[in-house]
């Protein structure tokens, strides 16, 4: 095992000793609930999940308002876990869209297909467009790869010790790079 | 994705610590890096320990600033000396030390 993996067999078990420590679990942030500020667009689908849930009511699939309920009750308890909201949410919001549209009209069947790409396009427009942190589009995720910060600090500063976030570290676990060393 | 500093700065410059909480002990966890990211007591003294003269911090999506950026931006000793939306650059005020102009803005 240690000849495939430096740190042996006991990495499979970090997730298990992580989430067991009180320790881990206090200071990992996706194991922290969710906040409003950074999560507005996971309360909003929770809401709106909810409204479409009341609104057809009377065809409620029981399995799948099960499902999308425990995970979304655990992904209002950790970040963790909103990944899995969104894997068994979306084909319960499909299953109560598909279940509300003759309530509303008929008619709207037939736009269904015209509203898809409209959708994406508003999506893109509104969300994906303006957002800063996700820039839309190729590119470095600029949070973890702050380059111009980078350029400045190779052009301008001396050779000296830092203190970073641990976000900006990088992985020393890779066996190709297991020279590299910290300051401690 | 995350954790760039290797591939970008070393080895000029060291990493303190990277991405994996797990490979570091929780002693060092609660001795070396929380006591200066969340500026207790002793937090310049473990600075200090290892020679650090610079510190990179991240801005996180909340937008709310960590609390050692604030204490570093008051702190007679400290600079800051570049930053973007994202990420911070502190500087100490001591030798080898650099610049004495406004701070570079990437945002």
């Amino acid at each position: 095992m240690q000849f495939i993996n430096p740190n042996g067999a006991k990495v499979l078990l970090v997730p298990v000793t992580q989430f067991g420590s009180k320790f881990w679990r206090s200071i990992i942030q996706e194991y922290q609930p969710p906040a409003w500020a950074g999560y507005k667009l996971f309360f909003l689908t929770l809401a709106g999940m909810g409204l479409l849930q009341a609104l057809t009511w009377r065809r409620v699939q029981p399995k799948l308002l099960i499902a999308s309920a425990g995970m979304g009750y655990l992904a209002c308890t950790s970040q963790r876990s909103i990944l899995f909201f969104v894997i068994v949410a979306m084909p319960h919001a499909a299953y109560m869209l598909d279940k509300l549209v003759p309530l509303v009209n008929e008619k709207m069947r037939r736009l269904q297909l015209l509203l898809l790409p409209v959708a994406w396009c508003a999506l893109v427009m509104l969300m994906f467009v303006p957002d800063k942190t996700f820039v839309f589009g190729p590119g470095f995720y600029r949070p973890y790869y702050p380059s111009e910060i980078y350029k400045f600090l190779e052009t301008e500063v001396p050779s000296q010790n830092l203190f970073n976030d641990m976000r900006y570290g990088g992985k020393h676990a890779v066996v190709a790079v297991s020279e590299i060393q910290t300051i401690h | 994705m995350a954790e760039s500093m290797q591939w970008w700065l070393y080895p000029k410059f060291k990493p303190f610590i990277d991405g994996r909480g797990d490979a570091y002990s929780v002693e060092f966890w609660k001795t070396e890096y929380l006591p200066v990211v969340e500026v207790r007591p002793d937090w310049e003294k473990i600075l200090a320990k290892y020679d650090v003269l610079g510190v990179l911090l991240a801005i996180p999506n909340d937008r709310k600033l960590p609390r050692l950026a604030g204490t570093l931006h008051e702190h007679s000793d400290w600079a800051l000396v570049a930053y973007n939306d994202h990420t911070l650059l502190f500087c100490g005020a001591r030798p080898p030390i650099r610049t004495s102009s406004p701070a570079m803005n990437f945002a």
